[in-house]
Parts: C-alpha cells; structure tokens; sequence
C-alpha cells in the first residue's frame, strides 16, 4: 500500500450532524490516504458520507456539522485543529476545490476575470496587472479561446462546459498541490464531460497535482483513478487500485453497485440492488449493506466487519472475505462483464 | 413479451417544427427548438430518444403531449390528427391515451398532496365520482409500482427518491394510457435505484401492453431499455436506427462523437480512450446539397447530404460484405 509519498492522510474521521430528527452520522471512521501525483476517486451514492468528507478536509462544514473524531493530517498539520485564519491559508492556496454546479459557483453579477484576480490577489504577493496578466494566461491553460475578451464577460456569455473551465481556472489560480473535485462533471453533457475530464488529467500532469475526485459515475472512476475508495453510509467497504475494484470487486456493495450499472453489452434483466440506502439518523449496526445483500450473514447485522486484507493494495470490510466464511458467488452479469474485460474486447 | 407490430404506428411525427420566440421587431429572437423532425413509433416498442441539453429532446416529447404546440408539421396519434387547435375534446382524447413521466421525483409531486390524492387526480377528472373505487384502483396500481396500500395516506417527503418515481410512475399509469413518454426517468436517482425503476417500466411495459418513448442523455442506459434510438442534434433528428445496429455502426459523426464520448466501467480500455469531437462547420459542406434524413440501410436513417448518402451507403456495404 505505500507506494509513493502520501500529502495528505485521513484517520478514522467522524462528522455528524444535529439536526431537529436527531443527529445525523454522516462519517463514521473514514481513513484514507492520498499519495503525491495520484488520482483517488471516492465513489459513493447520495448520503454516502462523500461529500461531507471533503468539506471537511477544506474545512467548509455548516455550523451544525461537528468532527466527533478523527485527524487529518496534511504536511504535518492537523487541518482538524486549525483556526479559522490558519485555515485561510490552506484553503485554495494549498488545496484547491472544484464543486459540482459550475453555474451556482460562479458570482453572475462579477465579470470572470475579477474572479480569478480575486483569487491572485488574497496573497497580496502581485500588483493588479500583473494578476490581470495571470488570469488571462489561466484562462488560456484551461482551454478558453480569446482568453482577453472573455475576461470581461459574465459568466451567463459563457456555456456550462466553459463555466466549468472557469472554475478549474480559479482553482488552480493560487497553484494549489492538492486539488479535490467535488463530481465536477456530472451537471454537464457527455462530449463536454470528456474534455472536462481530459483537461484535468492534462493540468495533473503538468502542475504535479494529487487529486480528490468524488463522482458516483462508474465509468468517469474507470477513466480517472488510480486508486479507488468505496463508500456506503458514511463508511469505506474496499479501497484498492481501479484494476482491483473493477476487476476483482470484493465487497457485496461494490459487487452490486458495478453489476447495476448497464454497459453497451447488456441485455436481459438487470441486476438491481433491493431497497434504498440507510437512513443515517439510525445507522445500521455491523455491515451498512447487509439488509439488501442477499448473502447477508448473522454476523453481518450484529458485528461491524474489520478490513480484511485482500492483497498489498486492495482491502475490503466484509465478512465474507473471514477464512471461515462460505464461498460467495459474484453476480452472474459481473462475472460474464470481468472476462470480457480482461480478454480486452469489452466495449469496443 | 408485447409484440412490435412494426407495421402499425401508433404515433406518427411528420415535419415537426416548435419555434419559440421572444421580443419583436429587430429585437425578435427565434429559436428552433424542433426542426423538422419526423419519425414514428410502433405499437409495443421503446422507442428512445437521446441527445445533449438544449437539443430538444424535452420539447419534442411535451409537444406530442401538447404541453406545446407546434409551429407547423402534424403528430398522429392512431391515425388521428392531434395537432391541430387545442379543443376540449382532443385535449380529454390526449390525456385518456398519453401519459408522461417527469425526470424530478422531487420537484413533480405535490407536497402538500397525499399519495392517494396525487394518483386519484387523474381519475377524479375523468368522472369517477365513487371515492371507493378511486381507493381500490389506486391501491391497485400501488402494488403494481412495488408499494403498499399503506403507503396512500403519506405525503411525498417521506419516501425516498426511488419511491417517489415509482409514484410519479403510478400516477401516469392511473388512466391506463397506451403511450407513455418518460423524461429522464432515472437520471435524478441514485445508481442503486435506477436499475429498480428500469425493471419496473420494463415489467410494466409487458404486463400493461405500453408503447414508450424514452428520452435521456444516459447512452447506456438508453441501448439497454430501447428497441430503435433517435439521435438529436439541435433541433434536428441526425441518426435514427434499431439500437443495437446504432451502437454497432453509427454513421453521423455527431452520433460517432457522442458514443466516443460515454465513459464505460472497464479501467482497461477507458484510459485509452479517444473521444472523436464534432464540429458541424468542419463535419459537412452543405452549401451546394441539401440535406434531409435518408435511410441506408433498411430501418437505418441518418440526415445527410446526397454525397454523404453514397459515402454511409459504401461503408455499410463494405460492412455487411465483411460480416
């Protein structure tokens, strides 16, 4: 598992929410690690906990959150304990954030380029021509054409996918080393997606970013990961690298969740997971997905399961990988989907 | 299994053409939404429809349903003529036949409704005054949809997203319509439920004998649910063919650039992937040769020019001898 040099590094974090109904457990014991230059993708369903932990690593969590435990550790500080003002410091300078909707992330009454000055100039480290003169040369690096006349436009003169650009501009503005993207593609249009997609990976390599991609598209994890960490109600059910999730998937929620989705080549009936995710005012005790997984042992409901090892980069909680459990079957569709991938003729 | 009755359309589109405009004078603004679109839909087919935001998917499937109106062209629905002047009697002929399901779980349920009262409107309008028999259909098409009688006297907050489509779904099929256009269906639910909700309409569509028009932007999920698959492109209809001969062997390039573009779960072939982008201005020279939808091979349409026509028709020969 330690394969390069990790920047930043969560540990068993917790967040909950109170709320009128109760306290919300959004986050219960999340630990992951993000290596220099690597893409991580966190893959997980509405409710999942995804977001949250983000937020909370940018330290952007509504006042009703709280971190019950947990650190994160980011070139020896624990951003859990910073101040508000150590924080600012982090936040856009070190770690940069792309949202969802680009159209909500954007001020419509500032013109773009003011936008992307703004940012240049928190530092007070430039002159405004000289952030002027950065702003139009980041507008360029992330793809718009005429990058002079489009800063003094708003962001209604721009499309979805440009406004998107905008904001990996702004992002990248203070040359953050970290940058996490919050499912920056799912608002957009598929050709628009792959360009977005593939401006991203073209910035990684060349400004040496390690990257926080969060999406719940399959197909945009198998484009973007190196390594991949599944959620499911607030916690990691398996983590490994893309090739590990996508070709040996361990636990049931993984297994279900890649045997859900249609490919090109799917035909018959398909292979829908039962039931909805838990509701976190209650969450489930032992497996979070033992009520809709068939397999479902006792242990499953009663005994939340370690991670067990499953080789040096893929690990998995659940009890189905404890030596004395019985031999689970993966999903027919799965099965039939890992061998054509793995005969390399899967999907044109 | 219902039977395609290929020879029988139960919907005919001919020409169709929604303008929207706004302002007046120099300031008038028009926006072809649907330009002259024509095609038909058989009786017990899913029919789909795909296509980028803004290209007029949603129109099209709303002017059908005469939420618009059309600018000019005719919609046939049985052979009737359903386009013309909105008179109370087509209107009452429209909703008895077509039903529509919305994309946003959410924002299409009346909050302030119970579940019972959002699925018995449709009854209600249609004259069934006995409030028990409104209740027994209703529990009727609950458990139909996967719910429970139960569930009638809830209000819509309290049910998850994947529940709350399957009430939008019983409240389109209340009226036992034989035509239903769906409306991004799934596209607001999580990735677990969407497969429950395309069983069900699949499992619907069989037992209730349904004619469906599917209109997404979700490739994938489209080739698995549809029979034939049209593609839109501003306005327009550019490729039209059974779904699997249309993921086989697309021939506009706009078609080609949008499949190039769906990211597919295999970390094998994806991060290798090409995507092929399209540029209309670059892609056709239409100034000399008018372009119109022409059929290539039998089932298989694609709008191009004449000279475009013969090069699609050598490359599907070459094809098929190859086969």
């Amino acid at each position: 598992m330690k394969t390069g040099e990790s920047i930043l590094t969560v540990d068993n974090l917790s967040v909950s929410f109170r709320t009128y109904s109760g306290i919300v457990k959004a986050v219960r014991g999340v630990s992951f690690e993000l290596n220099k230059g690597e893409t991580i993708c966190i893959v997980g369903e509405s409710g999942s906990g995804k977001s949250v932990t983000v937020k909370t690593i940018m330290g952007i969590l509504p006042p009703s959150a709280v971190i019950e435990s947990g650190t994160i550790n980011y070139k020896g500080m624990d951003l859990t304990k910073l101040t508000e003002e150590e924080y600012a410091r982090i936040r856009g300078k070190e770690i940069g954030l792309i949202f969802q909707d680009p159209l909500s992330s954007l001020n419509p009454l500032m013109k773009i380029g003011r936008q992307i000055t703004e940012a240049l100039l928190i530092d007070k480290e430039m002159s405004k021509r000289e952030a002027r003169e950065a702003a139009i040369e980041l507008l360029g690096a992330v793809g718009i054409r005429d990058p002079e006349q489009r800063f003094e436009q708003y962001p209604f003169q721009f499309s979805g996918g440009m406004r998107q650009r905008v904001v990996i501009a702004i992002a990248l503005a203070r040359n953050p080393e970290v940058l996490i993207c919050d499912e920056p593609t799912t608002a957009l249009d598929v050709t628009v997606q792959a360009r977005i997609l593939n401006l991203i990976n073209e910035l990684k390599q060349k400004r040496q970013l390690s990257i926080i991609f969060i999406t719940h598209d399959l197909g945009v994890v198998a484009h973007m990961a190196d390594r991949v960490y599944v959620m499911y109600a607030g916690k990691i059910v398996e983590y490994g690298t893309a090739e590990d999730i996508f070709l040996e998937p361990a636990h049931p929620y993984a297994r279900a969740l890649l045997a859900s989705v249609p490919d090109m080549e799917t035909e018959g009936r398909l292979a829908s997971i039962p039931g909805a995710p838990p509701n976190m005012l209650h969450p489930p005790t032992g497996d979070g997905f033992a009520p809709r997984n068939k397999y479902a042992m006792q242990i499953d409901f009663e005994e939340e399961p370690p991670m067990f090892r499953i080789s040096d980069t893929h690990y998995a909680a659940t009890w189905s990988l404890h030596p004395s459990a019985p031999e689970i079957p993966m999903p027919d569709v799965l099965r039939e989907r890992i061998r054509r991938m793995k005969e390399g003729g899967a999907n044109r | 299994m219902v039977q395609i009755d290929s020879r029988q359309p139960i919907l005919e589109v001919e020409n169709l053409r929604v303008v929207f405009a706004s302002g007046r004078g120099r300031k008038r603004i028009q926006v072809n939404a649907v330009d002259g679109v024509s095609f038909e839909i058989y009786q017990g087919e899913t029919f789909g429809l795909v296509g980028e935001s803004g290209c007029g998917k949603t129109t099209l499937g709303r002017t059908i349903v005469r939420l618009y109106s059309p600018t000019s062209g005719t919609i046939r629905f049985r052979g009737r003529d359903v386009s013309g002047p909105m008179t109370k009697e087509l209107r009452q002929y429209i909703t008895d036949n077509m039903a529509m399901i919305f994309q946003d779980p959410v924002e299409s349920l009346n909050p302030r409704m119970t579940v019972q009262e959002i699925i018995e409107e449709g009854l209600k309008v249609r004259g069934i005054k006995d409030p028990e028999v409104r209740q027994e259909m209703v529990f009727d098409i609950l458990s139909k949809v996967g719910l429970t009688r139960e569930h009638a006297s809830r209000f819509p907050h309290e049910f998850s997203g994947g529940q709350r489509q399957r009430i939008g779904i019983a409240r389109a099929l209340i009226v036992k319509p034989s035509f239903v256009i769906a409306d991004e269906p799934v596209s607001a639910l999580d990735v677990s439920v969407q497969a429950q909700i395309i069983n069900l309409m699949n499992d619907l569509k069989s037992t209730l004998g349904l004619t469906i028009m599917f209109i997404a932007h979700d490739l994938s999920v489209v080739k698995y649910f549809s029979d034939r698959v049209g593609v839109m492109y501003y306005g327009k209809l550019v490729e039209l063919a059974d779904s699997g001969e249309l993921y086989r062997n697309p021939l506009h390039p706009y078609t080609r650039s949008l499949l190039s573009a769906i990211p597919q779960p295999n970390p094998l072939t994806e991060r290798h992937r090409e995507t092929i982008s399209y540029d209309p201005a670059t892609a056709h020279d239409y100034s000399a040769e008018k372009p119109s939808l022409r059929e290539v091979c039998p089932g298989h349409f694609v709008y191009c020019s004449e000279s475009e026509f013969e090069r699609y028709f050598d490359r599907q020969q070459t094809r098929a001898s190859m086969a």
